[in-house]
C-alpha cells in the first residue's frame, strides 16, 4: 500500500502548490480528506481573474452577484495573513463591495496589491487602502487615488504600477516623495496632473506614457532604466520660458546612471525644445541601450538624436523608429560635415535597428553616420515604411561605406 | 536566479556533502550557492570537513546536484534548460516528494517551484476522487463531515 505523502508535506510547499491551482481548484482540495479541508484556507496569495475564476452566464447581474459572494466567502473563511491578492475580472466593475474588501486586506498584512477595473468610471480608492503600510507593490488599472489628509506614504512600497489613473497633483508628488524605498515606477494613461516631478532616490526602473507638460527628476541618482512616451505632440505650443533653458540638459541633469533609455511618441520633440548642444556636458558612460522614435524631417529632432549618440560612448544597442510625420514648416536642411562623424564614436556599438523610414536624404545621411562611427557594428537592420522608393534606399544602403569589417546590413521588406 | 555577491567562479573550490546514507559527493561551490544554505555556508567560511546532510539521501542528492550545475551552467540557453527541467521533473511521486523534500531542506527556490509546479500539475483538472487515487489520500471524512464541506464550500465543490 503506497503511503500518502503528500498531505505531510510542510506548510509552505503546500502552499506553493496550491498557488498554481486556480482558487476553485484550491478550495476543492478541502474535500480530500480532514486533514485537506482547511490547507487551502491559509493560502497567502489570492488571485481572482477571468482564468482563475470562470464564471459563465449570460445575465451580468447574476454574474455580478455570484463573483461577488465567492470573494466574500473565500476572505471569510480564510485564515491567517493576505500578502498577495489581485482582483482582475471583466465582470466586476467598480463596485463598492471592493471597499470591504480592502478593508479586511489592510488588516491582513497585505504586501502586494492589484485591483484592475475593466469597465466603467474611475474606482475611487478607499481610505482603507491608504492604512496598508505593509505594500511592496500596489498596482491599480483604471482607479482614482484621493489618500486622506493622514497620509504618510507607504514606508515599504518599492514598485508602484498605475495605468489610467486619475490624481492631483499634489498628491502625486506627495505620494512619490512619501514612497522612499520606490524603486520601480510605471505610469500609463494618466490625468489630473501634468508637471512631472520625480523625487525617488532610490528609483531604479520607470516607464511612462500618457500627456504631460514637463518632467524633471531629483536626486534620481540610481535610475537605470528609463521609458518615456509622450502622447501629446507638443507642436509649437511650448512656452519656452527662460532663453537659456534646454530641456534635453534638464532631463539628463539627473540621471547619471542610465542604462537603458526609450523615447517614445513625441518625447525627443520635448528634448528638442531649447537650447541644442553639439553633446552633453557629462556623458551617459552606463547607457548600452537607446530606442529613439523620430521625425526625420524636423532639424531639431534630428540634432538632439546626434547630441545623444555623441554623449552615449558605451552604446550597444541602438533602434530608431521613423515617426510618418507632415514635413516640417520650415525644413531646415542639416549638412553633415565630413568631419561630423569623428566627433561621434560608437565603439561599443553592436545592433543597430532602424525602421519605418522613407529613404529621404537625411535619413539616409544619419545611416551612414551610423555605419561610419561603429568600428565593431555586426548587424544593422533596416525596414521602410513602405514599399515606395525601397529599391532606391536598397541601392543608397549598399554604397555606405562601413568601419566595422564584420557589419551586416539587412534590409527587410515593409 | 540566485548569485552570490563575490566571485566564485574563480576560486574553483569545492564542497565535500555527505549525504543521510553516507555517500559523499564534491561539487564546485559556484554549482553549490544554487542552495540558500550552501551559500551562507559559503559567505560565512565554510568548514574543512564534509557537511553531513542527514534529511537528503544519496540518490535524491545526486540529482540535484545534477540540476544544479545544469542551472549554473553560464552556456546553457533558456530553452535548452526548459527542455532540461521538463525532462528532470517527469518522474514518478517517490521521486517527487524526495526532490520536494531536498528542495525545501537545502532552500533551493527554483528547483522547489519547479517540483510544486510538477504537482500541481498532477492535481488540475482531477475530480477529488481521481486526485485521492494519484496521491492515495484516503478519505476520512464521515458523511456528515463531508456533507458540511460540500455546503461550506459548495461553490466551488458544486455540480
Amino acid at each position: 500500500m503506497e503511503l500518502d505523502k503528500i498531505s505531510n508535506l510542510p506548510g509552505h510547499v503546500i502552499d506553493q502548490i496550491l498557488s498554481q491551482l486556480s482558487i476553485k481548484e484550491a478550495v476543492k482540495t478541502s474535500i480530500l480528506s480532514s486533514k485537506w479541508r482547511f490547507k487551502w484556507a491559509t493560502l497567502p496569495h489570492l488571485v481572482f481573474d477571468n482564468q482563475c475564476f470562470p464564471v459563465s452566464s449570460q445575465d451580468q447581474t447574476i454574474v455580478k452577484n455570484k463573483l461577488v459572494s465567492i470573494v466574500d466567502h473565500v476572505l471569510l473563511l480564510h485564515n491567517g495573513p493576505i500578502y498577495k491578492f489581485k482582483l482582475s475580472h471583466r465582470d466586476l466593475l467598480g463596485i463598492t463591495d471592493i471597499d470591504r474588501w480592502i478593508l479586511h486586506l489592510s488588516r491582513c498584512s497585505i504586501k502586494e496589491f492589484v485591483l484592475e477595473i475593466w469597465k466603467g468610471q474611475r474606482y475611487k480608492m478607499p481610505s482603507s487602502l491608504f492604512l496598508c503600510q505593509n505594500l511592496v507593490h500596489l498596482e491599480l488599472f483604471n482607479c482614482f487615488l484621493k489618500p486622506p489628509l493622514t497620509f504618510k506614504g507607504f514606508g515599504s512600497l518599492k514598485s508602484l504600477d498605475l495605468q489610467h489613473v486619475t490624481l492631483a497633483q499634489d498628491v502625486f508628488e506627495s505620494l512619490i516623495s512619501s514612497c522612499p524605498l520606490l524603486e520601480r515606477l510605471t505610469l500609463m494613461n494618466f490625468d489630473g496632473f501634468a508637471h512631472l516631478n520625480i523625487n525617488a532616490p532610490n528609483l531604479q526602473y520607470f516607464d511612462i506614457g500618457g500627456d504631460f507638460e514637463d518632467i524633471s527628476f531629483e536626486h534620481t541618482s540610481s535610475l537605470a532604466v528609463v521609458s518615456i512616451g509622450l502622447y501629446v505632440n507638443v507642436g509649437n505650443d511650448i512656452k519656452q520660458v527662460y532663453s537659456n533653458s534646454s530641456n534635453l540638459l534638464k532631463f539628463f541633469v539627473h540621471l547619471p546612471v542610465i542604462r537603458r533609455l526609450e523615447v517614445q511618441s513625441y518625447f525627443l520633440k520635448y528634448l528638442a525644445v531649447g537650447i541644442l548642444p553639439g553633446r552633453l556636458p557629462i556623458p551617459c558612460v552606463n547607457l548600452n541601450y537607446l530606442s529613439l522614435r523620430i521625425n526625420f524631417n524636423d532639424s531639431e529632432e534630428v540634432l538632439t538624436a546626434l547630441c545623444l549618440l555623441r554623449s552615449s560612448p558605451n552604446l550597444q544597442e541602438l533602434e530608431v523608429l521613423a515617426r510618418p510625420e507632415e514635413l516640417a514648416a520650415v525644413a531646415k536642411v542639416i549638412n553633415f560635415q565630413e568631419d561630423d562623424h569623428s566627433s561621434c564614436t560608437l565603439n561599443q556599438l553592436q545592433l543597430v535597428k532602424i525602421f519605418g523610414i522613407s529613404g529621404t536624404q537625411r535619413e539616409l545621411n544619419f545611416i551612414k553616420l551610423v555605419l561610419l562611427a561603429s568600428p565593431v557594428l555586426e548587424r544593422m537592420t533596416v525596414k521602410p515604411a513602405s514599399i515606395d522608393g525601397s529599391w532606391e534606399l536598397v541601392k543608397e544602403l549598399l554604397r555606405f561605406r562601413r568601419a566595422s569589417m564584420i557589419a551586416e546590413v539587412i534590409y527587410l521588406d515593409p | 536566479m540566485s548569485s552570490s555577491s563575490s566571485p566564485m567562479q574563480s576560486t574553483g573550490r569545492k564542497l565535500k556533502l555527505k549525504s543521510k546514507d553516507d555517500e559523499t559527493f564534491e561539487v564546485e561551490e559556484a554549482v553549490a550557492v544554487k542552495s540558500q544554505i550552501f551559500k551562507y555556508m559559503v559567505e560565512d567560511g565554510v568548514s574543512n570537513g564534509p557537511i553531513p546532510l542527514p534529511n537528503v539521501n544519496g540518490k535524491t542528492l545526486a540529482r540535484v546536484l545534477q540540476w544544479c550545475q545544469k542551472h549554473a551552467d553560464p552556456t546553457i540557453t533558456e530553452d535548452e534548460l526548459n527542455k532540461y527541467d521538463a525532462g528532470f521533473i517527469d518522474v514518478d511521486q517517490a521521486v517527487l516528494y524526495d526532490l520536494l523534500m531536498a528542495a525545501n531542506y537545502l532552500n533551493i527556490e527554483e528547483l522547489l517551484k519547479l517540483a510544486c509546479m510538477r504537482v500541481a500539475d498532477m492535481i488540475k483538472g482531477k475530480s477529488p476522487d481521481e486526485i485521492r487515487r494519484t496521491f492515495n489520500i484516503k478519505n476520512d471524512f464521515t458523511p456528515e463531515e463531508e456533507e458540511e464541506v460540500r455546503k461550506e464550500n459548495a461553490w466551488a465543490l458544486g455540480p
